[in-house]
């Protein structure tokens, strides 16, 4: 469909798909005033979480501060999903080894827990403060790897035993680097909902994703999706696992094509590399 | 038949309407001959000195406002068809014209108007001018004009000190246009001239007037503020604007901050809020803590639980001092104090909440208690739990600092939303007073722009966090309920049109990729002016829904018309339809 013959194809194209996005920002927007569960989060300021690292096997993660000019030096703050949020009295006893390990040690002292805390399995950073606040018997012993963002510790709350422990990002994104092409390229809206983060699917179910996707393709087509450079893995500092690589897509619509770059960003949640977001420079 | 009851008038619309037809035939002979040319409306808005013009509702209907006042419709005209000089206004008193003018009415003596008004219209009987005096008191003043011929022709109108609407061309076919002048700050608006070079109708009337004040205000500010600060400004600025009477009490806690001695440090005995409130022989299961009664503090971080009782006696005070009933308007733990005096009121059934009170205003209220409270130590370990909780960090810090200043203080402690104080409170508001309710909340958000397609399309955004105005969450609408975290919705029994609450939205887009705890999207949202702490003095840069049409306004003009129509008696009836939960 033509909506104005002064502006030429492209133009055209690009206004009509304007318009669904519209749409579509609308009504996600409305969507959100219903959001079943609120997930109210509390800060994490870098000057005070400097380091840490994510169990990616359940999203447990492990904050902080390793700034030895910080005063809050040596404080830490831990998320176990069941458990709560845990944070001790007092710093813990922080002891570089070398530039890779660092060891930290706690305890048995006073420490706090706030059970009812809905945690933030993946991006390590969100939680809602929830529930009272009750004093424990904290007990902390473990090693962080501020550089690659792993580690490994061992915790007892009130005399119970949890392990927290991490191994390097696994680089095997490149599978559901494909499977978003696939999707892309098939229309396929069902199964890049399906390879998307948990996030998203918290904020809209597949039917209303399915919808929106395809109203916002209108009668365009991903003709073509390819890789277009490297994988690059990265632990960013709240040790949340992301993978980003450049792609390429050709656009038909109207009659028209059009050539598009952009960077796929995936992120290591619930075990699985998932589809973040893509960012196109054009 | 409407024309047979009335054979004198038959005989005159019968001659005005040929002479239209005359006029018409004339003007579109003009037109095709390329003599007229296209006609603007202008709908510019613009004052001169104290009195403002605004012609922005054209020839649509009347807007419910002008400027920051509530309009009132004239009533349909009761005088008889002819020659008539002035005409009643709402209230009882008229407006006079001169010279006498010709009552007609839509479709009874004047052929066409617009909006699809249909009342009552005065025509000037030939004369190209007329002067219209208002009732004493008329701040605000709208008519519509429309020219006899049925052609476009200039119609101006000014005021007494010489504020003109400028030419307005108005078409004499269905183009009755809209004229409307609001005069701010002590002055009033006394005569309107209407001039054009052929004769012409007014009508449609709508009039605001100040009456003495129907309520007055009482304002109760938050923690660690004073009642002297100048909080709101902007706000009751609009009010005093509308309502230039109008009477604007702040409230002194016990213990209020403005009771620092002027010199030597402590606190000045003799201030009132110095006073021990003496407790009632009934408290009604209100907590109330004087532990903190003396050594004497004045640093507005007293127990709530007293300061709803002062509340109480100083709202009997201004009934009778001022004869009218008191509209409540609180900010942050105001917000608190006034639920907590409603909760005591109702219990004790001592006829003040019920029967003294006009309405309630609250202004990101503590209505459900504060997470900060409870991060800020009132829990078992004390003050060091603010700094050893290291989630709360400096992004935080600083609102800790100004909203939970003391947290071994009794206020910081009372916004606990799983302390005893928040929670009888709420449990005691199932019988709130039958009242309006108005409440303003911060919803802050932190979303993830997830796309999927090129040029942004195919986007959705996702909350990843509800921060309410950060130092209070959302929370619920529903008073009885003390969640968790505590929050500062509060709606009870839901929307109506004189019980409203409006959502403050404000987000920000957070990569976690490249802000991965949130550094950047935290000082966002810490620096909008929906945050709680930056509320008071940036409210009129937050802007809302009104509730009547769901235009986007200001929030501070949108409360003004809500309390200005009630100081004038009035209800700014909210439509349901805009209500969004």
């Amino acid at each position: 469909m033509t909506i104005s013959l002064r502006k030429g194809k492209a133009m055209t194209r690009k206004l009509r798909l304007g318009l669904a996005g519209a749409v579509i920002a609308v009504a996600v927007s409305v969507g959100i005033l219903s959001f079943q569960q609120p997930a109210t989060s509390a800060p994490a300021p870098a000057s005070v979480m400097t380091g840490g690292f994510q169990d990616r096997s359940n999203g447990a993660y492990l904050r902080i501060q390793l700034d030895s000019g910080h005063p809050g030096y040596g404080l830490f703050a831990v998320a176990i999903p069941g458990v709560g949020l845990l944070w001790p009295q007092a710093p813990a006893t922080v002891s570089p080894e070398s530039a890779q390990s660092i060891q930290i040690r706690y305890g048995d002292a006073q420490g706090f827990l706030q059970s009812q805390a809905l945690l933030d399995t993946e991006f390590g950073v969100n939680y809602q403060p929830s529930g009272p606040v009750q004093s424990i018997t904290l007990r902390l012993v473990g090693q962080v790897d501020p550089d690659h963002k792993t580690g490994s510790i061992e915790l007892w709350v009130n005399g119970t035993h949890y392990h927290l422990g991490v191994v390097a990002v696994p680089q095997t994104a490149s599978a559901s680097v494909n499977a978003y092409l696939t999707a892309l390229s098939a229309g396929d809206w069902a199964t890049l909902y399906q390879i998307s983060d948990d996030s998203l699917k918290n904020s809209i179910n597949q039917a209303d994703f399915v919808q929106q996707m395809a109203a916002a393709i209108g009668d365009g087509k991903v003709a073509t999706a390819t890789v277009n450079g490297t994988l690059i893995y990265t632990t960013s500092s709240a040790g949340v696992g992301y993978a980003t690589v450049p792609i390429s897509l050709v656009v038909t619509s109207g009659g028209s094509q059009s050539a598009h770059a952009g960077n796929l960003t995936l992120i290591f949640n619930g075990g699985q590399w998932r589809v973040l977001t893509v960012d196109f420079s054009s | 038949m409407k024309f047979l009851k009335r054979p004198q008038h038959f005989a005159a619309l019968r001659r005005r309407l040929l002479r239209r037809w005359l006029s018409t035939a004339a003007a579109i002979a003009l037109t095709m001959g390329g003599a007229t040319g296209a006609v603007l409306h202008s709908e510019a808005a613009y004052a001169a000195g104290a009195i403002t013009f605004d012609d922005s509702p054209g020839t649509s209907a009347p807007a419910s406002t002008l400027g920051p006042y509530s309009m009132t419709p004239f009533s349909a005209d009761a005088q008889a068809f002819g020659t008539v000089s002035s005409v009643s206004a709402p209230g009882g008193a008229s407006v006079a014209f001169a010279p006498d003018v010709d009552h007609v009415q839509v479709g009874n003596g004047w052929a066409t108007w617009s909006n699809g008004y249909a009342g009552d219209v005065y025509w000037t009987n030939g004369a190209t001018s007329v002067t219209m005096t208002m009732p004493a008191g008329t701040k605000a003043f709208y008519f519509y004009a429309e020219p006899d011929p049925f052609a476009t022709f200039d119609i101006t109108a000014t005021t007494q000190d010489g504020s003109s609407s400028g030419v307005i061309p108005v078409d004499g076919f269905a183009g009755a246009s809209y004229f409307g002048f609001y005069a701010s700050g002590s002055s009033s608006l006394e005569t309107i001239t209407v001039t054009s070079s052929v004769d012409f109708a007014i009508g449609e009337f709508g009039i605001s007037q100040s009456a003495s004040p129907q309520a007055t205000i009482l304002f109760l500010h938050g923690v660690d503020e004073s009642y002297k600060d100048s909080l709101f400004a902007p706000l009751f600025q609009h009010i005093k604007d509308a309502v230039p009477g109008v009477s604007i009490t702040h409230f002194e806690y016990f213990q209020d901050k403005a009771d620092k001695a002027q010199s030597g440090g402590g606190c000045d005995a003799a201030a009132d809020g110095q006073h021990a409130v003496a407790l009632p022989s009934n408290l009604a299961g209100l907590p109330v803590d004087t532990s903190q009664n003396s050594p004497a503090r004045c640093d507005s971080e007293g127990d709530i639980g007293q300061n709803a009782i002062r509340l109480d006696r100083e709202i009997q005070d201004l009934y009778r001092q001022k004869g009218v009933k008191v509209i409540l308007v609180g900010y942050s733990m105001g917000g608190e104090t006034i639920r907590a005096f409603l909760s005591y009121s109702t219990q004790a059934s001592d006829g003040v909440a019920s029967g003294m009170v006009d309405s309630v205003v609250l202004l990101h209220g503590v209505e459900q208690g504060s997470w900060v409270a409870a991060a800020g130590g009132a829990v078992t370990s004390g003050a060091s739990l603010v700094t050893e909780n290291p989630f709360v960090g400096t992004a935080v810090s600083s609102l800790i600092g100004l909203f939970a200043p003391n947290p071994n203080r009794l206020a910081t402690q009372e916004f606990n939303p799983f302390g005893g104080f928040i929670k009888w409170t709420d449990s005691q508001s199932t019988k709130l007073p039958d009242l309006p309710y108005y409440n303003t909340w911060g919803d802050e958000r932190i979303v993830i722009h997830h796309c999927y397609l090129p040029f942004g399309h195919g986007c959705i955004n996702t909350d990843v966090a509800h921060w309410g105005d950060m130092v209070l969450l959302p929370g619920s609408d529903n008073p009885t309920q003390t969640p968790l975290g505590g929050g500062e919705r509060f709606l009870p029994n839901g929307f109506a049109t004189n019980r409203w609450e409006w959502a403050e939205p404000y987000q920000v887009n957070w990569n976690p990729l490249t802000d991965p705890i949130q550094i950047g999207a935290l000082s966002s949202l810490v620096g909008a002016p929906q945050q709680h702490t930056n509320y008071p003095n940036k409210q009129d840069s937050v802007t809302v829904a009104d509730c009547r049409n769901g235009e986007s306004v200001s929030v501070d003009t949108e409360i003004a018309r809500v309390i200005v129509a009630r100081l004038q008696g009035n209800l700014y009836a909210c439509d349901l339809s805009q209500a969004k939960s």
